[in-house]
Order: structure tokens, then C-alpha cells, then sequence
């Protein structure tokens, strides 16, 4: 792939924003989220000339942003493979009503969720991935991917915790 | 496809459009109702999710691509010039020194004074010159063999003195208005010494013999004021 500086301008234009949603996801921290779409994108095109398949240009990018996350801030948790008792759970799960989770609620929960499910969230709904692809990019297999959605739709929708009521005396 | 499976489906993807999937939701309600809430879901989470990066993000990450190697390039440029700078900045401390130092000797050759012979109006004229340099003589060097106003060929003026110590005479070229950067070994004829920086004057102390030029320098300071050093 040829490199020069109109490429990678029109790398970064092209991949800046996803990356950018990603890494604010992965690091809900935007200034942390800035430095690891930076150091993704210069590093990615140092090594750009190992990337044979155009087409794969923004896998290959956030494969690369998380292992430069984890490089410099966290270990990747093992994933966990989802119980019997959890498959039945999904017969009493709540159903979202609209206008139930308020969009600031629902940022909340989303930024609650452990890594690996939010990750996995991100790349289903910001970059519309299958189950199969997220399961190529996470490098793990596709029931795991199944797995982390449904934990992490089932924490979204569950019922926040009752604030405890002190009493009167 | 029974409920679990559909439910477990539609966590995954609530997208997914297989045929089984629609079948079981024309049949079942509580699945049907189940989809669109996790739909619905889908939606919000797209709108929440969909976070707006900082507009100049991209800018800034070409500028530090394009900053780096500058980086580089301007650290070497600065290398550069600083070194090309100290070498100038030396030059120029070194050079001038040296320059005075070899227009003092030419002179000192050129119009070497009689080093044996006294002039005996040395002492007498020695506060007259000192004043056409623009010094007030404090007293006159013991002993004075010659003293004369003289001139570079480089149009400097000073002040050209022949002393008596002991078995040897020291010559002193003493220049007003130039003084050297830093002292320098200076070379004329016979005589060798230093030329060195003195309260704002030039003094050139040489002689046949190797002698010590503070010594000298400490006696032109007590001999001579210069008001303008």
C-alpha cells in the first residue's frame, strides 16, 4: 500500500470517528479514548504494509486500538462462558419500554457494564458487526460473543437496585 | 424454535431476520413483544451510543504525523545550528584575541625600543603620555628604561614601555582601548608573554626571560588609572 501523506489523511478522516466511539467505549475516558485513536492510527500506519486487504483497513484498526488499550492500561479479562441458570433468566427478563431508560440512564448502564460485554455491545450496534466478525475481531468464539450481548442487554434492561430507604425514628 | 431459543437469538441479534425467528414471533405474543422491546432497545442504544468525537481530532493526529519526523529533522537543524554557532561564537572569542595579540608583536618588531639603552626623559614624560591615552599616572614604573605613545598598524593606540628587573628588561605594550577577550601567548622576535584582559585595558607583558605577567599587571594597576576602563 502506498504511503504517503494524502493516504493517510484519508485514513484518519475515514477511521478517526469509529475509532473514536470505540475507544470511548473501551476507556470511558475521552481524553484517554483521543491518545489511543491517535497512537492506533500512527502505529497502524507504520505498519501499514502488513495489511495486504484494503478492505479490512478498519478491523485491522481496532484490533489494534485494543491491543494498544490493553498494552497501556489493562489486562484483557478472560471471558465467561454463560450458565444454565443465566439462559433460563431470559424468559423473566423486563421488557425496555419507551421512555423508561432515560438516554442519561442508559448511558450510565452502558458505561457500567464489565469491558468485555460493553465491547462487544459497541461493536454490534456503533459498527453494526455480526456475531461472527466480533467474535474474529475479540479473538474469541461466537457463543462467547453471544454470551457477553446477552449479559450485557440483560444488565441494560434489569431493574436498577433499590435505594435503600432509611428510617424515621 | 421454542421461546428460550428465540429470546436467546434475538439477545444476540436482535436484528437477525431468520424465517424461524418470524415464525415464532407470529405465533407467540410474549416473544413478539419481547423482539420489539429488544428493537427498541437496539435503537436507543445506537442514538446513546453514537458519541461525537472532538472536531479537530483528526487534525491533530495528522499534524503530530507530520510533526514527528519534523520533529527530527528540526532537532538535527537545531543541532546544527547550535554547534554552527558555539564554532562561530568561539571563533569569534578566540579570533580576536589573537588578531590583537599579532598586531601588538608586528608592532613590537617593527619599532623595537633600544631594551638597554635608558632614556632618561622616560620617567619625565611618562605621566604626559599616559594622559594622551586618556590614563592618569599614579607613578612612575621603577625603573623605566623607555617609555613612547605608539600606534598599531592597525591605528591602535598604546602606550610602549621598556622596563629594568634585575638582570632581564620586560617589555609592556599597554592598549587603552582594546582589551583582549581572553588572555593570549603573544610572540615578537625574542620576546615572548602574554597579552591579557586588564580592568578594561589591553596589556602585553614580554620579555627575553620567562616571567610571571601578574606580577606586571599588578604594577601597571598601581601605576596607572584608567578612568574610562
Amino acid at each position: 500500500m502506498k504511503q504517503n501523506r494524502q493516504d493517510f489523511e484519508a485514513l484518519v478522516r475515514g477511521c478517526t470517528d469509529d475509532l473514536y466511539r470505540f475507544a470511548y467505549w473501551l476507556a470511558k475516558d475521552s481524553a484517554v479514548a483521543e491518545d489511543l485513536v491517535q497512537e492506533t492510527l500512527l502505529r497502524a500506519w507504520r505498519a501499514m504494509d502488513q495489511l495486504h486487504d484494503a478492505a479490512k483497513v478498519r478491523a485491522w484498526l481496532i484490533t489494534t486500538l485494543r491491543r494498544e488499550f490493553a498494552r497501556l492500561h489493562e489486562r484483557v479479562a478472560p471471558s465467561e462462558m454463560l450458565s444454565l441458570d443465566q439462559v433460563e433468566d431470559v424468559l423473566s427478563m423486563p421488557e425496555p419500554v419507551d421512555g423508561v431508560l432515560e438516554h442519561s440512564e442508559l448511558l450510565r448502564r452502558v458505561l457500567e457494564l464489565p469491558r468485555d460485554q460493553r465491547e462487544a455491545l459497541v461493536l454490534q450496534i456503533v459498527f453494526g458487526y455480526s456475531q461472527n466478525e466480533i467474535a474474529a475481531l475479540l479473538e474469541i468464539t461466537p457463543s462467547a460473543v453471544n454470551n457477553r450481548l446477552f449479559r450485557a442487554r440483560r444488565q441494560l434492561v434489569s431493574p436498577s437496585p433499590a435505594v435503600p430507604q432509611r428510617k424515621s425514628s | 424454535m421454542n421461546c428460550i431459543e428465540f429470546r436467546r437469538a434475538v439477545l444476540a441479534d436482535p436484528l437477525a431476520s431468520e424465517p424461524p425467528l418470524a415464525q415464532h414471533a407470529r405465533e407467540c405474543g410474549a416473544c413478539a413483544a419481547f423482539l420489539q422491546g429488544q428493537l427498541r432497545l437496539t435503537q436507543q442504544l445506537k442514538s446513546a451510543m453514537r458519541v461525537a468525537p472532538p472536531s479537530s481530532l483528526a487534525d491533530r493526529i495528522i499534524f503530530a504525523h507530520i510533526a514527528r519526523p519534523m520533529r527530527s529533522r528540526r532537532l538535527g537543524s537545531a543541532l546544527a545550528a547550535t554547534l554552527a554557532f558555539i564554532t562561530f561564537a568561539l571563533g569569534l572569542v578566540v579570533y580576536q584575541p589573537v588578531s590583537l595579540a599579532n598586531e601588538v608583536a608586528r608592532h613590537l618588531e617593527a619599532e623595537r625600543l633600544e631594551q638597554d639603552r635608558p632614556d632618561g626623559r622616560a620617567a619625565a614624560e611618562f605621566p604626559q603620555l599616559v594622559a594622551q591615552l586618556g590614563g592618569v599616572a599614579r607613578a612612575a614604573p621603577p625603573p623605566l628604561l623607555q617609555a613612547a605613545f605608539c600606534e598599531t598598524d592597525g591605528k591602535r593606540p598604546g602606550l610602549h614601555l621598556v622596563l629594568a628587573d634585575g638582570s632581564h628588561t620586560v617589555t609592556i605594550f599597554v592598549l587603552p582601548h582594546d582589551a583582549p577577550r581572553v588572555r593570549v601567548p603573544i610572540h615578537a622576535g625574542a620576546l615572548h608573554g602574554w597579552l591579557l584582559p586588564r580592568g578594561g585595558v589591553g596589556l602585553a607583558v614580554l620579555s627575553e626571560a620567562d616571567i610571571d605577567p601578574e606580577k606586571y599587571a599588578q604594577l601597571m594597576d598601581a601605576t596607572i588609572a584608567w578612568p574610562r576602563a
